[in-house]
């Protein structure tokens, strides 16, 4: 009882006033901090809305004169001003497909060694080699596509996959078409190689988050370090390897000027996998410089539409990774 | 209890495989870096020159007339 009285009475009028002071100080020195981080915050969305806003505002007069037909047509004729999105939709999902096809297994075993089976003097070489990859600007990747790549993939690789796959049924149309290096297939490659590093970085990465416990335990019980890999590391970094994989894919989406050097920059629908095409940005990239009137807009048109597609991929990742961790019960 | 050596050789080959296959990965790798570092620096080390720096590009016009005559105005 009397230390309670003590607790009450002591301090005096003047310290506790002080505290007051510092605790309205600090009130208000929150109060700003908050609204300024919450202004910066809302900056990133009114410059995003902004981007929307004046991409959808200038492509209004393509959507108004072809509506939702401009997805699925296929006419290009900016004489008589005739336009369609499909063939640059079908060049930047085929290419962007075709790299992730061939990098996320890339990615994947690069981050597997390094990860579990590279010497440990020589990670860290071998993963700042890899991250070299994704400092090689996009237009050393276009340049060594059109000129290394593409004649060495048409001698090498275009030809006698044609020999051999040609004319085989069902899957003999893929491998139809022109020898010269160049094509959707000859992009998904270059972009392959260009996706890689940021995939395996980010899964080296989350794969190195696997707390250790999960894995001694794991090769206590007898697991092979593949076995660790598959059933130990692989479920616990889930949602860090998809978020790689869509980081690479937005990456392979978006990507300009590797792909405009070896797509071939037809505007025609490509019928095989070594058939020209072009891409969404590629379109961009060729035609804005010279571009008036509707086949200005049309180009806002693809912009927009390239968004609205990153935008799906990106959602529909994220459904990916909501509903595996519920199938978890997380 | 018996130990399944079937099953047993199955896993270690399982495993070797995969090991096989991240090795395999990380070589094509490097093979593609050091293909392009090499090719960059092959055509681009051997293209440099004290002159490159200082020049300027020639001019488009054809001898004798002004100014280039843009495609789009022929």
């Amino acid at each position: 009882m009397s230390s309670q009285n003590f607790m009450r009475e002591e301090p005096s009028q003047a310290v506790s006033a002080d505290m007051v002071a510092v605790a309205k100080k600090q009130r208000l020195q929150d109060f700003f901090f908050h609204r300024i981080t919450q202004a910066f915050s809302l900056l990133v969305l009114a410059a995003l809305l902004g981007i929307i806003i004046s991409l959808f505002v200038n492509a209004w007069p393509t959507f108004q004169k072809f509506g939702f037909n401009f997805l699925w047509r296929v006419e290009w004729d900016i004489v008589n001003a005739e336009f369609g999105a499909a063939i640059a939709i079908v060049g930047t999902v085929a290419s962007a497909g075709i790299a992730l096809l061939l990098a996320v297994p890339l990615a994947f075993g690069v981050a597997v060694f390094l990860t579990e089976t590279c010497p440990v003097w020589l990670r860290r070489p071998l993963g700042t080699s890899i991250e070299l990859l994704a400092a090689v600007p996009s237009i050393i990747y276009g340049m060594f596509g059109l000129f290394v790549f593409a004649p060495l993939f048409a001698d090498y690789l275009q030809v006698p996959l044609q020999k051999l796959l040609g004319g085989m049924p069902l899957v003999g149309f893929l491998f139809g078409g022109a020898t010269n290096g160049m094509g959707i297939l000859a992009a998904g490659i270059v972009l392959a190689f260009m996706v890689l590093p940021f995939v395996a970085a980010v899964m080296r990465d989350v794969f190195e988050i696997t707390p250790p416990i999960l894995r001694e335990s794991a090769y206590g019980l007898g697991c092979t370090t593949w076995e660790v890999v598959r059933k130990v590391v692989l479920p616990y970094t889930q949602k860090g390897v998809i978020g790689g994989i869509m980081l690479g894919l937005g990456r392979a989406l978006g990507e300009t000027m590797a792909v405009t050097f070896v797509i071939g920059n037809a505007n025609r629908m490509p019928t095989s996998l070594f058939s020209p095409g072009t891409s969404i940005a590629s379109v961009l990239a060729n035609e804005f410089g010279e571009a008036a009137d509707l086949h200005f807009s049309t180009l806002f048109a693809l912009g927009f539409l390239l968004f609205v597609i990153t935008f799906v991929v990106l959602a529909m990742a994220k459904m990916m990774i909501l509903r595996a961790e519920k199938a978890k019960g997380n | 209890m018996e130990m399944n050596n079937q099953l047993y050789t199955k896993r270690r080959i399982t495993s070797m495989l995969g090991l096989m296959f991240s090795m395999a990965a990380m070589a094509v790798g490097l093979a593609v870096l050091l293909w392009i570092l090499y090719v960059l620096f092959a055509n681009g080390l051997s293209a440099l020159d004290s002159n490159l720096l200082p020049a300027t590009r020639p001019h488009p016009a054809p001898k004798g007339a002004a100014c280039a005559t843009p495609s789009w105005a022929a």
